[in-house]
């Protein structure tokens, strides 16, 4: 038996017959337009852009039911989180930026190999000969940096309006889980650009790890991360691997289940709104409902539009991602620090409980007993996270009410108050001690950039100031046509003459100009040498003993400096 | 004034109008800020290939560029004038960058001079991690575009100033020395009358027994004076003053233990033109200094 068509095949001609064309070419829009929205046919859209109710039953939820993007979304929202306070869109703003990160980060892979030979000159490569690859990557590097504080904000908001309590317990750990995601995914990808501040600063941040006790273990952990006692080519591609995709994959799956988890429990109300006890998150009356299309859909578009203006004027205009000199192992910069949302690590590593018994003048514990980097790098950092996670299913209080939860409220204040002061015992300018003569040539001519310092004084002189010659700071003859150069001697003679640590100090300053467009720049620092009873040491001849350091840069004319 | 929709879609409007001017911006001014980066980082190489030359290179191809005598062949020009004879004589078709690159990286597996009257201690030692030195690849980039960097500079010869050698000549009569300038000399604080600075230290230590290419010249007034009295001594000096001045004029004349100290049977690795650099007056001196060393 031939196979037959139950009834003739409708051909546009036969159609257009039927119809007249006009009417024609608006079917098949409509067509086009509800296939391509899942189930919201033209005039609805029409509809919508004018702002009219929708009718009964309602087509604007059909992309919900039949779409895959739209499914996860609820299709109306409680009126009262719609506005700014409580959600202050920081989940939202987290995922948009994760979304942008792996845009750019696709953009940033194309031109980069993960090996120690080849990696910074890629980096060269894409900020001199790719277009728009500086933007690209600052915008990659200042996307990482707001997502990291919009994570963070959003479990403090979280913490604050006590969303975390039953029934969203699990949410809560989801969420810990993916602030820990976030900042490996940051910290993964510190280290590819393979530049002195990369290489150190993720020096810092894993040496944690090698003090996992017992120590053997601490060995296996430290390789397995480090693929080798110190980072080189393999912990390199570990950390690229890690970045680009073990780490993306996890917390994209894991963001899937907060959100489902999110949705399934609805967005918590603000406390005051809700009876003790009481979660009605789920039971909107129907008139405090906003329907997602198109009111929040919108909502969310103005927030990615503002991020996404955020991100490409703040890193067109007023951000560089920095990127300094080749990493080299062999040469540790002073004053080297973790990323900023690991300083409160190296706060802690820089152990404030000895320090406290430092000042009490009491005697320290025995390394045996008491292993800072065991204690403060591993342990302690292990318990805060471990807390963190399983902080809400901890927490009895039933209320969700401000009023009710004043320790709670605290607690969180002094969680945050600590954190901070962590953070700036982390930094450099807290209890680091190099000597004297060291700190005043990291002020003024710093072989790496310094996260005090920057690129130090001697780099803001422009090149034609650097008027050759020799300069005693305790007869200084200033150039006259040389002003930034004499300010510049002048702050170098006062901060020497006014150390305590450098008695009778002195700085014999010389430029010399070594080659077409190139200068070098050297001082050397002589101060009285005292014996222990801060004494002047003499030599035979019943002289005082100086002192001397002595540290050179070179300063070309296109070089960073004088900007 | 507006309703919240009109707010929204003017301020939308406005956020992406930024955003897409900001783009524009970047992208017409993409290639000038492309080319000022590579200028700033080009300097940048520059600057660190200084302080690998100051570290690495300065004690045998001179603080300038000048070399030194025995130890290291001037770079400045006399690189630059190598490649081209190479070029011309030799078909040597690499690019200068890529000469000099390479004479770092690999080094030279055998002595090898520019001029026919040199001879130097050690040859060229290999550089680059690839082959067992110190450098890693950006290092060796960066310290070529420190020597190319003098390319502008060396196509004026810099003038030679008039003065009167010594030479290898042992009956010059020597004015008196002054061991304050001899000293100065030795720590090339002043430069010897031909501009050039005394290379001394470059292959003699002063601290007892380190060798660096040459023996240790600690306490060498005595060691001097020890030497003329020895049986297989064979040089002409009576006194360790003329001693002293007959390693430095005429360094084949003696050599100490030729299994150590010579390049050649009979040729010491101490080269034989140090007297062309120095005046009756450097040499005085230096030997006024010299002979504090008791």
């Amino acid at each position: 038996m031939a196979l037959r068509w139950p009834e003739p095949i409708p051909t546009l001609q036969k159609e257009v017959q039927q119809h007249g064309w006009r009417r024609v070419i608006f079917m098949h829009l409509d067509e086009l337009v509800t296939r391509v929205t899942a189930g919201i046919p033209l005039t609805e859209v029409r509809n919508i852009l004018r702002g009219e109710p929708p009718p009964r039953p309602n087509p604007r939820v059909k992309p919900h039911t039949e779409g895959f993007i739209l499914h996860i979304k609820p299709s109306f929202y409680h009126e009262a989180v719609t506005r700014l306070y409580p959600t202050f869109r920081l989940g939202l703003l987290s995922f948009y930026l994760f979304l942008i990160e792996t845009i750019t980060g696709i953009f940033l892979m194309i031109f980069y190999t993960p090996s120690p030979l080849v990696a910074y000159e890629n980096m060269l490569r894409i900020l001199n000969n790719v277009p728009f690859g500086q933007l690209m990557r600052d915008i990659h590097r200042l996307g990482a940096e707001a997502m990291v504080v919009a994570v963070m904000l959003h479990m403090l908001r979280t913490f604050f309006t006590a969303s975390y309590k039953r029934p969203r317990q699990f949410t809560w750990a989801t969420g810990v889980i993916l602030l820990v995601f976030t900042l490996f995914l940051s910290f993964s990808g510190y280290l590819l650009p393979w530049d002195q501040l990369s290489y150190w600063a993720v020096t810092i941040g894993t040496s944690m790890a090698e003090a996992t006790p017992p120590p053997a273990l601490g060995r296996i952990v430290n390789l397995i991360l480090r693929g080798a006692p110190d980072i080189g080519a393999a912990g390199l591609l570990r950390f690229y691997l890690l970045h680009v995709i073990f780490l993306p994959l996890l917390l994209f799956f894991v963001f899937f289940v907060h959100y489902y988890k999110v949705v399934r429990h609805g967005l918590s109300l603000p406390p005051e709104m809700e009876a003790v006890g009481d979660d009605t998150a789920r039971k909107v009356p129907p008139e405090k409902r906003v329907p997602y299309i198109p009111d929040i859909a919108i909502q969310e578009a103005l927030w990615g539009i503002g991020l996404i203006a955020f991100l490409v004027i703040g890193a067109a205009f007023f951000y560089d991602a920095p990127l300094e000199q080749h990493a080299d192992p062999l040469n540790t910069p002073l004053h080297t620090t973790a990323p900023w949302y690991f300083l409160w690590l190296q706060g802690l590593l820089k152990d404030p409980f000895l320090l406290a018994l430092e000042r009490l003048g009491l005697p320290r514990p025995p390394s045996t007993i008491y292993n800072s980097k065991v204690i403060m790098g591993v342990i302690l950092p292990g318990l805060i996270l471990f807390f963190l996670l399983i902080m809400p299913y901890l927490d009895f209080n039933i209320s969700r009410r401000y009023s009710h939860r004043r320790k709670a409220l605290v607690a969180g204040l002094v969680g945050v108050a600590a954190w901070t002061l962590l953070t700036y015992m982390g930094t450099p300018a807290f209890a680091v001690t190099s000597s004297a003569d060291v700190e005043v040539m990291q002020e003024f001519i710093p072989l790496n950039p310094d996260p005090l310092f920057g690129e130090g004084k001697v780099r803001t002189i422009p090149y034609e100031q650097l008027v050759p010659g020799t300069y005693d700071t305790r007869n200084l003859q200033l150039p006259a046509d040389a002003p930034r150069l004499a300010r510049v001697l002048e702050d170098l003679k006062r901060r020497i003459e006014t150390d305590p640590h450098l008695p009778q100090g002195y700085a014999i300053v010389r430029i010399s100009e070594v080659q077409a467009n190139l200068k070098r720049f050297e001082i050397a620092l002589y101060w009285l040498k005292l014996d222990e009873h801060h004494q002047p040491v003499l030599d035979e001849q019943g002289n005082p003993v100086f002192q001397e350091t002595k540290q050179a840069i070179y300063l070309h004319r296109d070089g960073t400096h004088g900007e | 004034m507006f309703d919240l929709a009109t707010r929204r879609i003017i301020g939308a409007t406005i956020l992406m109008l930024a955003t897409v001017i900001t783009i524009g911006m970047v992208w017409l001014t993409e290639e000038q800020r492309m080319a000022r980066y590579e200028a700033i980082h080009k300097g940048k190489a520059i600057e660190n290939g200084a302080l690998i030359y100051e570290q690495y290179c300065s004690t045998c191809h001179g603080s300038q560029g000048e070399g030194v005598p025995g130890k290291g062949p001037d770079l400045n020009p006399g690189v630059f004038q190598h490649y081209e004879e190479l070029k011309q004589t030799q078909n040597y078709a690499n690019s200068l960058r890529n000469f000099i690159k390479l004479s770092i990286a690999a080094g030279r597996p055998i002595r090898t001079t520019y001029r026919s009257d040199e001879i130097y201690a050690e040859p060229m030692p290999t550089w680059s991690q690839d082959f067992g030195g110190p450098l890693r690849p950006d290092q060796i980039e960066s310290l070529v575009e420190f020597i190319l960097n003098w390319q502008t500079a060396a196509a004026a010869p810099t003038p030679t100033p008039a003065f009167e050698a010594v030479g290898s000549d042992l009956t010059k009569p020597l004015p008196p020395g002054d061991p304050k300038r001899g000293e100065a000399l030795w720590n090339q604080e002043v430069k010897q009358a031909s501009g050039i600075p005394a290379s001394c230290k470059a292959c003699h230590s002063l601290k007892p027994g380190e060798t660096i290419v040459g023996p240790s010249l600690s306490g060498i007034a005595t060691t001097a004076a020890q030497r003329i009295q020895a049986p297989d001594y064979r040089g002409q000096a009576k006194t360790p003053e003329e001693y002293i001045r007959e390693s430095i004029q005429q360094p084949n004349a003696y050599i100490v233990d030729p299994n150590q100290f010579a390049a050649a049977p009979g040729v010491s690795k101490m080269p034989a033109t140090l007297g062309n650099q120095m005046s009756a007056q450097d040499l005085a001196d230096l030997i006024a200094f010299l002979m504090t060393l008791k």
